[in-house]
Parts: structure tokens; C-alpha cells; sequence
């Protein structure tokens, strides 16, 4: 066998290989978006039907079903996770500068939001429900913003330790001996020397308050409820509308799709925030 | 003058953690102490203004109480066997990644995609796929089950397992794939030209570069897996029964479903005691990372 021949087989196998392990890992997501468009005969039919009419009406469904507002649900995600994001963003760069620049007691701040990270969610969730209960904050977005945004900056805390880490420091002693303040330095030069980084840890920060199930669902009852809890309001005790399901599931995960296709260096940048280097 | 400069400094330092103290303590810090204090405390949501103090109580009954015993159980199967599964898996796959092939850009997105979907969504939507009537995937795989009662008693802590190793793996993937990344090519290439096969490039050259990450991972995949919460929930809810409840469900089930905030805390304590230690060291060998 030439040495050519040998090179196309292995690169065949391995496309071969690749092609299987991805059918495997993208098969839920892809059967969950096929069983959105079956008709309610075609999905409870034994065998499954791979080839069918698509219909959208399990779509329709969804935005038009009296009492499920699916409307309100995307909105307030929107809205929660876009607040959160912006909250986490302002909380984490000056600390991620303080603990660049400062050094002190930043490092402990640091070690306590990881901590966060590890520690059970439920430790926090069941006294968090109360006292938000006792302040008759259930209910309200503020109560799910202020939450996600704490679980937003462990990620973005260590994300603009790196990019301020990266910086050289001449920048800074240059505006210093200009005179500018702190304030100035990091609103007029940090800010937008790491604008890149800031958009790809408000993604990651985005995706964490679009995902996050737990609190969003003890926080809320009626008027604030996400549209990652929404999903399973079709799911009722004595039946389940598994066509709507699927379609809402397919909403509700189509943000995280598209952010993972346009912005796939900063999410992996993220996503390995913390463990790389360790 | 310099004396004043150095504590104007600190002041700046100070100033600019602040928000983040402030939300720590907030949101964090004092929650939690008020579980702790509540974990004493027989505490309903009728009497949640003024509960009644019964001491150890809580835990006392929580550790003779077989469901907690069993529920840490599950936890802890669940935790070493995922863990397992997932570094093995997510560590070939890095390995198969990590050459040049057509499309590899996609594929990557590809297999990071059920990473961006949240587990409650993944959850929701394997309860669908694994149904024992309507599953489109059931009935793929009862060829091999002989049955498409995926979530009945006999196969609901495989499914449980194969749904989040497919949420889950690409986590280990992307951060052994990047570590990968960055072993130098040639010390690869030395080691071929030195007669070292595929195996043996991987056990001998890779790994001992990578083992550091490989380690961390490992952890935090451990105590991630072990508290697994929103996946279970909303695949199998627990059930059937109590088969598989996990020890965040059975604390979910204990504050929310009977309202016995006072037990739950106590759970949820006890558990956070037990991952002190392996979270505090996790930490330590994370904050050596960002140094």
C-alpha cells in the first residue's frame, strides 16, 4: 500500500470514528427537535417514525395555550439573564483588578467564590427561599437576578484575572503618571483595552443564568418564571404534552446553540477558567 | 508622604472589592449561617418566624434515617461510577481530537453542544426520548435492553448515567483537549521516532504533562456528580419510589415537598461539611493556577 493510499484510510477511520461518537452525544438533541415538528399521531406511533410531515402546531401550542404564557417566560430569561450578567460584570472587574493590582485581601475573596462553586446549592437555596419569602421578594425578578448574578462571578471573577493578568502593566503607569485615578484607569483604559473579554465572559455569564433551573424555580410562582422552568409545566399529573415539550425544549435551548456556534473560542476560554492551569 | 501614598493604596484596594464583599456576605455568607442556625431548629413553614429550638435533633434523626443513608449511597455510586465514565470517555475522545481531520473546527462545536444545553433541559428531554411508550430512543436501544422500560427499576440508573455523561463529558473533553493543546508536538514526534506506539505516547509523554489537570478535573467532576441535582430531577424525579434519589433530591424533597426546612438544613449541612475539605483543597490547587 502506498504511502498515500495508508493516509486517506486513516484519516477515513478516524472521520468514521468521530462521525459515531457524534451521533451518539447530538442524538437527544436532534430526536428532541424532530419529535417538536411530529404531529400528536405521529409521535405516540410504535414504531417511531423517523420520516414524517412536519407540522408546527406543537409550536403554535405553546405561544397560544391559555394559562401558559411561554411569551412572559422568554421575556423574563431575557430579562434576568441580561441584568445578572450586567451586575455579575460590574461586581467582577474591579475586583479582578483589586486582586491583580492589590494583591491583600483579594486572593481570600477569590478562594471563597470557588468555594461557592463546590459547596451544595441547596445549602443556599433553602434559606435563600426563606428570607427572599420574608421579604416578600418571591416572585420578582430582582430576587432571580441577585442570585444568578452571584453564580455568574466565580466564572468571571477568574476570566478578567487573566485578561487584567495579561495586560502589561505600562499602560497603567503611563494614565498614573498623567494623573488619572483609579476610577479613570479602569473606565477609560482597562475597560476598553479588554472589551473582547468582557463580551465573551458576558456570554458564558448568560448562558449560567439562562440554564440555571434550582433557584429560578423556588424564586418564582407566576409572574417571574424562566422559560428553562416553563419547559416543564407540560408535565402535569395526569398527563404530559410531550409534543409542546419538545418544542418548548427547542426554544429554550436554541440561545445556548447559537452562542456555542458564534462564539466557541470564548466559551472553551470559559468553560476551562480555573482547571486548566491548575 | 509614601506612608500616606501605601494607605491610599489600600483604601483603593479596599473600595474596589467591596461590591463583590458586599454580595458575598449578602447572598452567601449570611444565608447560610441562617440555615445553619435553622438546621437547629424544628422549623415548618407555619411556625418559620418563630421555630421551635430542639438542638441536635435534626441530625439525629438524620443520621437514623435510612432514606438519608441510602440517598448518600446512590450519591456516592453515582458520583465514582459518572466520574469514571466520564474522564475515560472525555480522555479519548481529547486524544482522537487532538490531530488534523476535515471539519474538525465543527466537530468540536458539535461535541460541545450538549454542554451549552442546561441539565434541566437534558433531563426534561431524555424523559421524553427514554419513554417507555413514545421514546424514539427507548426503542432505538431496545435491541440491546430487550425492554423500553428505560426508566423502570432495572435500567433507570444506566439511563440516569448515559444522560449525563452525555451532558457531562464534554466538560472533561474541552479541558483535557485544551491541556492537550498545549504538550509540546515534538516531544511527541521524539517519542515515534524513538519506536513509542500510540499507547505508550499517551501513558508515557501526555499524561505526566497533563496529569495536573487531569487530577483537578477529576475532583471537581467528583463533587459536581455527587451533588447532581437538576438532571435527576427532572429525568426521573427520584423515582421510581425513592431508587434514585440523590442526596440533593432527597434535601430538594425534604424543604419543598414537606416542608421540614429544618431537617433539610441539616442534610444539606452535614453534606457540606463532608466536601469541605476536598472542596478547600480544590480551591488551594485552583488559586496556584491563577497565580
Amino acid at each position: 500500500m502506498s504511502r498515500k493510499t495508508r493516509k486517506i484510510l486513516s484519516t477515513a477511520a478516524i472521520l468514521l470514528l468521530v462521525i459515531g461518537i457524534l451521533v451518539i452525544f447530538d442524538i437527544g438533541v436532534f430526536t428532541n427537535f424532530l419529535t417538536s415538528f411530529k404531529s400528536e399521531a405521529d409521535i405516540s406511533s410504535y414504531p417511531p417514525k423517523w420520516l414524517f410531515k412536519p407540522v408546527l402546531t406543537h409550536y403554535q401550542h405553546v405561544f397560544s395555550k391559555g394559562g401558559y404564557n411561554f411569551t412572559q417566560y422568554l421575556t423574563n430569561s431575557l430579562i434576568i439573564a441580561i441584568f445578572s450578567t450586567i451586575l455579575a460584570t460590574l461586581i467582577s472587574i474591579p475586583a479582578a483588578y483589586s486582586i491583580v493590582r492589590y494583591h491583600g485581601f483579594g486572593e481570600t475573596i477569590l478562594g471563597a467564590t470557588m468555594l461557592l462553586r463546590l459547596m451544595p446549592a441547596l445549602a443556599l437555596a433553602i434559606p435563600v427561599f426563606l428570607i427572599f419569602n420574608k421579604f416578600k421578594l418571591i416572585d420578582t425578578h430582582i430576587a432571580i437576578i441577585f442570585m444568578h448574578s452571584l453564580f455568574i462571578i466565580p466564572t468571571s471573577l477568574l476570566l478578567f484575572i487573566g485578561y487584567i493578568q495579561d495586560l502589561p502593566r505600562e499602560i497603567e503607569e503611563a494614565a498614573e503618571i498623567d494623573g488619572a485615578n483609579t476610577l479613570q484607569m479602569l473606565t477609560n483604559i482597562l475597560i476598553p483595552v479588554i472589551k473582547p473579554g468582557i463580551a465573551s465572559t458576558a456570554i458564558l455569564g448568560f448562558i449560567t443564568s439562562w440554564n440555571e433551573y434550582l433557584f429560578s424555580s423556588i424564586l418564582s410562582f407566576k409572574k417571574s418564571i424562566t422559560a428553562t422552568v416553563g419547559t416543564s409545566f407540560f408535565i402535569t399529573s395526569y398527563q404530559v404534552e410531550w409534543g409542546p415539550m419538545a418544542a418548548a425544549i427547542t426554544i429554550s435551548s436554541i440561545p445556548t446553540i447559537i452562542f456555542i456556534f458564534i462564539a466557541q473560542r470564548a466559551l472553551i476560554r470559559g468553560m476551562t477558567a480555573g482547571s486548566v492551569k491548575g | 508622604m509614601r506612608r500616606q501614598r501605601i494607605k491610599y493604596k489600600r483604601i483603593i484596594g479596599w473600595l474596589l472589592l467591596a461590591p463583590i464583599i458586599i454580595w458575598l456576605v449578602c447572598f452567601a455568607l449570611a444565608p447560610m449561617l441562617y440555615g445553619f442556625r435553622l438546621s437547629f431548629y424544628n422549623a415548618r413553614i407555619t411556625n418559620i418566624n418563630n421555630p421551635e429550638f430542639i438542638g441536635l435533633n435534626n441530625y439525629i434523626k438524620l443520621f437514623q434515617s435510612s432514606d438519608f443513608r441510602a440517598s448518600l449511597l446512590w450519591s456516592l455510586r453515582f458520583a465514582l461510577i459518572a466520574t469514571t465514565i466520564q474522564m475515560v470517555v472525555g480522555v479519548l475522545v481529547a486524544q482522537l481530537f487532538n490531530r488534523h481531520f476535515p471539519g474538525k473546527s465543527v466537530a468540536i462545536t458539535l461535541f460541545l453542544l450538549p454542554m451549552v444545553i442546561s441539565p434541566f433541559l437534558m433531563g426534561t428531554m431524555f424523559r421524553l426520548l427514554f419513554n417507555e411508550f413514545v421514546g424514539p430512543i427507548a426503542y432505538l436501544l431496545s435491541g440491546i435492553t430487550g425492554t423500553t422500560a428505560l426508566l423502570g427499576v432495572s435500567f433507570v440508573n444506566s439511563t440516569i448515567l448515559g444522560a449525563d455523561s452525555i451532558n457531562r463529558t464534554p466538560f472533561v473533553f474541552i479541558n483535557v483537549y485544551s491541556a492537550m493543546q498545549g504538550v509540546s508536538q515534538e516531544l511527541i514526534e521524539a517519542a515515534k521516532v524513538d519506536g513509542a506506539n500510540a499507547v505508550q505516547r499517551l501513558w508515557h509523554v501526555t499524561f505526566p504533562m497533563i496529569s495536573s489537570i487531569l487530577w483537578v478535573t477529576f475532583l471537581e467532576k467528583l463533587l459536581a456528580s455527587f451533588l447532581v441535582f437538576e438532571l435527576v430531577f427532572a429525568l426521573s424525579a427520584g423515582g421510581p419510589g425513592s431508587f434514585t434519589q440523590s442526596v440533593s433530591i432527597f434535601i430538594y424533597r425534604r424543604a419543598f415537598q414537606r416542608s421540614d426546612y429544618g431537617m433539610a438544613n441539616a442534610a444539606s449541612f452535614t453534606l457540606a461539611i463532608l466536601l469541605l475539605v476536598p472542596s478547600l483543597y480544590l480551591v488551594k490547587r485552583m488559586l496556584k493556577g491563577v497565580k
